[in-house]
């Protein structure tokens, strides 16, 4: 065999039969360009969702740390700073309460003093907005959004003065501090400079003082319940071994715990799990698009490359021709589809956020995108050759009078049917493997849209808020440790429910009751308290002085009662309460205890307690029917609290004294009817509030950044699903041009090929819709639980998904349609004749 | 007298056919004022070299194209006035098309490819007439095949049975048997003749080959866009 120099002219035939064919190179090039689009904008997008989702949980939790070691010690503290598993050990305290501002009460407002290594390290990066500085005079306090409006100051400056009456939190407080244990002894006035304040998303009325002033309060680190430190691993993914390493290095006493996140690992295997799946759902979509599109190209090309086989082409030299056909349209799309991807994640999607006006913290939001452009460009490119890589090797490998005659797929005839009725079907499954291909490439789009949007709806500030919070706003009465006056009346109650714009409010009453010594319903109880690290102190002598009825013992073991209507039951009992008879508690036969350290429904369920109200010698005696988390903001003594029928606290609390109301709004975060209940109680200045909108206005900021991510991601996803079936149909329609005319020619009009072309994409967009949801609503909620970090409830977002089945029906058959009319234009014979596009 | 005049009905009236091109400065005269006139059930073919305009004037009688200038009458109906769809419903009902590369369909088979046209009219098909033009173009027991698994002559048998099914007015067959070999060309000219005599029916046929041309009760001779004899 001689060698011959040919290449020339093989690139030549290749380069014209590609100039040949520009609509249909086109197609192909737009089909790589989405592809490769999408991967980039996508995944950029989806990073820095993500990202941007997990700061916001970091300021929702205020500060950044994995671990906490309760009450430490110095030296627990130098042995952090040196150990090689910790990043950062920064020392939080507790040290005072403030309990009057400018003479008003104020809803207890917790003072913090924490270190250096805290704030810069743990607690800036959780906050969203910060003016000002940390305290470093004794006299000057920084504050929380939350305790400004819980002080009633709009318009903060820095170096402005604040007149505080606080106590200092020196020695033991925990539950110690009861109702007329006067705060007022023990409390000091002081006139404090605001150094700074900020915004976070925990909705905690706080604020933060210098060393200076901590040294002032007496409280230590080492004080039960008010010194932390908190704890930044090197590695976040962190094991029960590390938390034993770490434990076992620091040598604690049986009063410290270190609080962890057992499910870290577990969260974090689940979130990636999710991710890779979406990523590989996302890149399956698109290089099926690219295939379907290259094989639908090259097909067609066959009985061409047969026919120069005829003349002496070499099936190499067929293959080199596909190929480079292949690589030219990659060249042309790979490269527009980077930039238009980068052009949407870096330049327009910034614009977008910041049209809306927002703030965007960090100069750079958006992922590193080098690595990124070039896994997609791989991707693509490995697609194309991948999807010419059969008919490349038909015609190489077949003969030239086969090439002739190939038929692109396998042609097979339907059972009998009546010819333009069964047509549709006909046309979509004549081609089984193709058909199958389009719908698959389509039906995945459209799951990992559902799923996107599910991820979007679980993550939306909204949801979260509805579902953690509830109630939209908690109206506190701040007397409730101090006095018997009706801060929250019968008639303010009345007042508030008739506000249009309020769906119900919900009264909860308090009282202190005594509670005398119960063996048969606490006696585990005891023992277990006495063994926790909320011990009161030896658990021998304080029982035997309980029993007895010892006054301060049994002061220690004072409880509350709690009285609240038929709708607060039911959200107390929600969907996994206890199961109780709602008729005997409504009676006043039966109560529910709140949960308490290891208190089990086992040990109190159908026990009698007993208790006296008023300060009576009366002893009053009630069947325990349940166990529920205690829904009151105030703490009373040891023993646990039970929760009766409005009714029955009537009965037996002579002046009842409402702690908290509860009320829901008609339309939630409703910003009229919280400003009409806040107008109408201006006045009331023993009141406070805890309001679900203004933590979510705190939050909105944020909450743009994360929609505008969370959409683009989900419109690109659906672009990408429509422009995926679109280029298949473009392709497809392209392709039966000559078929089209053949039947005009027996007689079918284009009315009826637009009929059936109608059929076809209503076929297609039915088939794949319920294929689709059938398989994405298990898959998105699947995925929904693996993330759902708030216990949401699951729900399929129906108006976003029924758009998309609309617009999904819309294009599917109005595409073919507009493409019809495109390509059929010209005489019969002229497209008969056609034999390029 | 009545029943020859009958018989001798004018099916189809080409008067002053032109069809004329533009391609650049030049304009190519396919057809150059060509008229013809086709009574009912004769046998015409039209003889011309390549290029001489007889598949363009055989495209304009079938109403697969338009002519620049002229008209074409089918059963005394003006086929140049009529839009694109009542054209393609004129074709399906009244002209039965047969082309040199058959133009099956391939994904349908024999038996549906026939009976296509006249499901497009929204019609059940005759099965009996249907089945007759089946057996008497000997493809009875291709019914179910498909167009890739018959030899050209048998694929083009098909067209000229689907060509047929819908009783037209007249039959259009672009050479028929360009692509077959000689035995078989004789073969399903022999058949087109049958058919055209058993159904009566009016068949005007395209070849440049004299020999097949002879088979024809007239022959048509055009050049260069004109006929130049046997109107």
């Amino acid at each position: 065999m001689i060698n011959v120099d040919n290449q020339h002219i093989v690139r030549e035939v290749a380069q014209k039969n590609y100039n040949s064919n520009i609509k249909r190179n086109i197609i192909t090039s737009l089909a790589i360009i989405i592809t490769s689009f999408s991967i980039v904008s996508v995944v950029g997008i989806g990073i820095s969702y993500g990202q941007m989702i997990s700061e916001r949980q970091i300021k929702m939790n205020g500060m950044d740390y994995d671990i906490e070691l309760t009450e430490p010690t110095k030296a627990q503290v130098y042995t952090a700073k040196k150990m090689e598993l910790i990043k950062y050990a920064g020392v939080s305290v507790k040290c005072a309460i403030v309990n009057k501002t400018d003479n008003k009460p104020t809803s207890k407002l917790q003072l913090y003093w924490i270190d250096d290594t805290c704030w810069n390290k743990q607690c800036l990066q959780a906050l969203d907005k910060k003016t000002g500085r940390y305290p470093k005079n004794e006299n000057e306090i920084m504050l929380s959004s939350e305790a400004l409006r819980n002080i009633g100051i709009k318009k903060p400056t820095v170096g402005m003065k604040i007149n505080m009456t606080y106590f200092p939190l020196s020695g033991n407080y925990y539950r110690t501090e009861t109702k007329n244990t006067s705060t007022d002894l023990g409390c000091i006035d002081k006139q404090f400079i605001l150094s700074g304040y900020y915004t976070d998303f925990t909705g905690s009325s706080k604020g933060h003082v210098s060393k200076a002033f901590y040294k002032t309060t007496g409280a230590k680190q080492t004080d039960f319940t008010q010194g932390t430190l908190k704890i930044s691993l090197k590695n976040s993914l962190y094991s029960k071994k590390t938390i034993m390493k770490i434990q076992h290095q620091f040598k604690i006493h049986h009063r410290q715990v270190i609080s962890e996140d057992s499910d870290s690992i577990d969260q974090f295997v689940k979130t990636v799990i999710v991710l890779v799946l979406l990523l590989a759902m996302i890149f399956i979509s698109g290089s099926l698009f690219i295939f379907n599109t290259m094989y639908i190209s090259v097909s067609k090309d066959i009985r061409l490359l047969g026919q120069m086989k005829t003349i002496g082409m070499t099936s190499k030299q067929l293959k080199e021709i596909i190929y480079y056909q292949a690589v030219i349209n990659s060249c042309i799309g790979i490269p527009v589809g980077l930039s238009v991807g980068y052009f949407v994640s870096k330049k327009l999607i910034p614009m977008v956020m910041k049209m809306e006006n927002i703030r965007l913290a960090g100069s750079d939001r958006f992922t590193k995108y080098p690595l990124l452009m070039l896994i997609a460009a791989l991707f693509s490119i490995i697609t194309v050759l991948f999807s010419c890589s059969k008919p490349a090797k038909m015609a190489g490998n077949c003969s030239p009078i086969e090439a002739t005659r190939y038929q692109n797929g396998g042609v097979r005839s339907i059972k009998e049917t009546n010819g333009i009725q069964g047509m549709a079907w006909q046309n979509i499954f004549r081609d089984r493997k193709r058909a199958v291909i389009i719908m698959a490439s389509f039906v995945i789009s459209i799951i990992v849209f559902l799923t996107v949007n599910v991820v979007i709806k679980e993550n939306d500030s909204k949801s979260i808020l509805n579902e953690t919070w509830k109630y939209d706003l908690g109206i506190i009465n701040e007397k409730t440790l101090d006095s018997d006056e009706q801060v929250i009346s019968e008639e303010l109650n009345k007042k508030i429910s008739n506000i249009s714009g309020v769906d119900q409010t919900r009264p909860i009453y308090s009282a202190i009751i005594d509670a005398p010594y119960q063996q048969k319903l606490f006696g585990n109880y005891y023992k277990e308290l006495y063994l926790s690290r909320y011990s009161p102190g030896n658990y021998k002598s304080d029982i035997s002085k309980y029993e007895k009825g010892e006054k301060n013992i049994k002061k220690m073991f004072d409880s509350k009662i709690i009285g609240i209507d038929g709708n607060e039951l039911k959200q107390v009992l929600g969907d996994s309460g206890p199961k109780i008879n709602i008729r005997k508690f409504a009676m006043g036969e039966t109560a529910i205890m709140c949960n308490w350290l290891s208190l089990s429904p086992k040990d109190a369920v159908n026990k009698n307690f007993y208790f006296s109200t008023d300060k009576s010698e009366k002893q009053n005696k009630i069947k325990i029917a349940g166990i529920i988390d205690d829904p009151t903001k105030f703490a009373s003594g040891y023993t646990p609290y039970i929760v009766v029928s409005t009714n029955k606290f009537k009965e037996l609390v002579k002046n009842p004294v409402i702690e908290l109301m509860e009320v829901d709004y008609k339309k939630s975060l409703d910003k009229k009817t919280e400003k009409k209940i806040k107008e109408a109680l201006k006045e009331n200045e023993n009141i406070s509030f805890e309001s679900k909108l203004d933590l979510y206005n705190d939050m909105l900021g944020n909450e743009r950044q994360i929609r505008v991510l969370g959409n683009g991601v989900g419109y690109i996803i659906a672009v990408l699903a429509v422009m995926n079936y679109v280029n298949m149909m473009i392709a497809s329609v392209q392709n039966r041009k000559k078929e089209f005319a053949t039947l005009e020619s027996i007689g079918m009009t284009k009315k009826q090929q637009v009929k059936v072309l109608i059929k076809e994409g209503i076929i297609y967009a039915a088939l794949s819709s319920v294929v689709a949801f059938a398989l994405g609503i298990p898959i998105s909620y699947v995925v929904f639980q693996n993330m759902n970090i708030y216990r949401l409830s699951f729900s399929v977002p129906f108006f976003s998904n029924a758009v998309l089945l609309l617009v999904v029906f819309m294009i599917c058959s109005f595409i073919p349609v507009l493409v019809y009319k495109s390509v059929c234009s010209g005489t019969v014979i002229e497209r008969m004749q056609s034999i390029g596009e | 007298m009545h029943e020859r005049e009958e018989n001798l009905m004018e099916i189809l009236k080409a008067d002053n056919i032109k069809k004329y091109y533009q391609t650049g400065e030049t304009t190519v005269k396919a057809l150059d004022g060509i008229s013809l006139g086709i009574q009912s059930g004769e046998f015409v073919a039209i003889v011309g070299s390549s290029g001489s305009g007889k598949s363009t004037l055989l495209h304009m009688l079938g109403g697969l194209d338009t002519p620049t200038d002229g008209t074409i009458r089918i059963e005394d109906k003006d086929i140049s006035k009529m839009s694109a769809d009542e054209l393609t419903i004129f074709r399906r009902r009244k002209i039965g098309f047969v082309f040199q590369n058959y133009n099956l369909l391939p994904f349908m088979s024999v038996y549906k490819n026939i009976v296509l046209p006249i499901q497009l009219d929204g019609i059940k098909p005759d099965k009996k007439y249907v089945m007759e033009i089946i057996e008497t173009l000997g493809l009875t027991e291709k019914c179910d095949a498909m167009p890739d698994q018959l030899s050209g002559g048998q694929q083009q048998r098909v067209a000229l049975a689907r060509s047929l099914a819908t009783k037209p007015a007249i039959v259009l067959a672009d050479e028929p048997t360009g692509n077959l070999d000689s035995k078989t060309s004789l073969d399903v000219l022999g058949l087109i003749k049958v058919v055209s005599q058993k159904y009566h029916q009016t068949v005007v046929i395209i070849t440049h080959n004299d020999e097949i041309a002879q088979m024809a009760g007239r022959i048509v001779r055009i050049e260069d866009g004109k006929i130049v004899g046997g109107i």
